[in-house]
């Protein structure tokens, strides 16, 4: 019952204004009514309690006078009378408290299940309603990973972005450098790639020298083996030729013998040996070796010159001439090898005349 | 026959052998430095054969450095004047006849 209803039941008057005063009515008549009705059962029940209390009562003295009358009877009084108290049912009354009580159980009964099946409802609701609160959470808390990630993927920034931030903040400082001209994230790649294409042109550039200087080692290894393997093959020549001109050597060798004669080489005399004339000497370089010819008239000998002779003798007319030893040009002083092993480099001069 | 006529043989096969190789006074005067050993350079299997030969010829004395020095003076002379003027040449002819005579087991010059 609304607080309205119980004013206007209690007889006050409502203090809002009535915007039907039809319904109004019509309502206020219906709850006087339903106030009878309930007044009517209220005396009702009062009436039943009454009786029941009186008939409980009459009960508890009958029970009581025959008691005393059951007391009488053994003490020789006798006291005879009946009340009607009219017919109580009791069992007609249990049955009806059974069935009330059975009817209020099963009431309760169903209560209890309807209640157990809306509070499993509930549950069930309350626990569909826990997964979509946590699933959209989920879903709002991911969004928000996702927007977080994605701002700091997009928050990287490059040396050049920084480079450029910090030259806004320079420039709205005021300390911007003037000198500074075009886009610098330009320059900078340019600078990169400048640097980039120093550094490949540099490493091509190492590659190639290293390149060239395996290829040269590789040349000189070959000629090594090259200059090895023919100086093999000369020695073996030289060895095979010596060989194979012993017989053509020995053959020589008889041929001379036999033209010679039987007289030993040994045996011829030898020339006497005799000073050179004053003022011929020979002229030659500090070690200095080779062979002149004979300065004497007619004579076909040559004079060996050692490295450190002082004096050169002819073995075929006996003429000794003295060595002069000077200092000469190193082109001088090193003959070029394999050339002609019979000429020296030895002048035969004289004094005044200077005779080479 | 053979030892009469073995100084000129020798002779000749030295000649030759001098002038195939072509033997100079450079040659001459770098194996002198380089105290060379002529015996050595002789494979020993012609080392033998000279030996077999020398038994044949009985007498090599006559093989002296004079001897060398003879037989090279009209073919080489300018090696016969090196070895009479340059007293290093002759002290290693002088050595090496020594060396081939105490290999031909005959009895050493003073």
């Amino acid at each position: 019952m609304s607080n309205k209803e119980l004013d206007i039941a209690m007889g006050v008057r409502p203090t809002v204004p009535v915007e039907n005063p039809d319904e109004a009515l019509k309502a206020t008549v219906s709850s006087s009514k339903r106030r009878q009705i309930e007044r009517s059962e209220e005396l009702e029940e009062v009436t039943h309690d009454a009786k029941v209390a009186e008939a409980k009562k009459k009960k508890t003295t009958a029970e009581a006078g025959t008691e005393q009358a059951a007391q009488g009877a053994s003490s020789g009084f006798q006291v005879t009378g009946g009340v009607n108290l009219g017919t109580i049912d009791y069992q007609e009354q249990q049955r009806k408290t059974e069935a009330e009580n059975e009817r209020l159980r099963n009431e309760a009964q169903q209560s209890a299940n309807s209640a157990a099946e809306e509070n499993t409802r509930l549950k069930e609701e309350a626990h569909v309603k826990d997964l979509t609160i946590l699933e959209n959470s989920f879903k709002y808390e991911m969004a928000n990973l996702t927007k977080l990630i994605a701002a700091g993927q997009a928050n990287q920034k490059t040396l050049v972005d920084q480079f450029n931030e910090v030259k806004v903040a320079a420039e709205t400082l005021g300390i911007a450098n003037p000198q500074v001209a075009g886009d610098l994230t330009i320059q900078v790649q340019m600078k990169k790639l400048d640097m980039d294409f120093q550094m490949q042109m540099h490493q091509m550039t190492r590659a190639d020298a290293e390149s060239d200087r395996d290829f040269q080692l590789r040349i000189r290894e070959l000629d090594d083996k090259r200059a090895d393997r023919q100086e093999e093959l000369r020695a073996q020549r030289e060895k095979y030729a010596a060989l194979s001109n012993i017989p053509a050597t020995v053959g020589a060798a008889f041929a001379q013998g036999l033209m010679a004669g039987p007289e030993s080489p040994a045996s011829e005399p030898a020339p006497v040996q005799h000073k050179a004339p004053k003022g011929k000497k020979l002229t030659a370089g500090y070690g200095e070796t080779g062979a002149v010819p004979c300065p004497t008239e007619g004579c076909t000998g040559e004079l060996g010159v050692g490295p450190t002779a002082r004096s050169a003798t002819c073995a075929v007319c006996g003429l000794q001439v003295p060595i002069n030893r000077v200092q000469k040009e190193p082109d001088q002083q090193a003959p070029e090898p394999g050339g002609d092993t019979g000429e020296g480099t030895e002048e035969v001069e004289e004094e005044a005349g200077g005779m080479r | 026959m053979k030892a009469k006529y073995a100084p000129n043989m020798l002779q000749g096969f030295l000649v030759e052998a001098l002038a195939i190789k072509g033997v100079g006074v450079k040659e001459l005067s770098a194996a002198v430095k380089e105290h060379l050993d002529l015996w050595a350079q002789v494979p020993e299997l012609q080392q033998d054969r000279v030996r077999g030969m020398v038994v044949d010829l009985g007498d090599v004395e006559w093989f002296t450095p004079d001897w060398v020095i003879e037989a090279l003076r009209h073919r080489h002379s300018a090696l016969a004047s090196l070895f009479q003027s340059w007293k290093p040449a002759k002290t290693w002819l002088c050595r090496q006849v020594n060396t081939i005579r105490r290999e031909l087991d005959k009895p050493e010059l003073v």
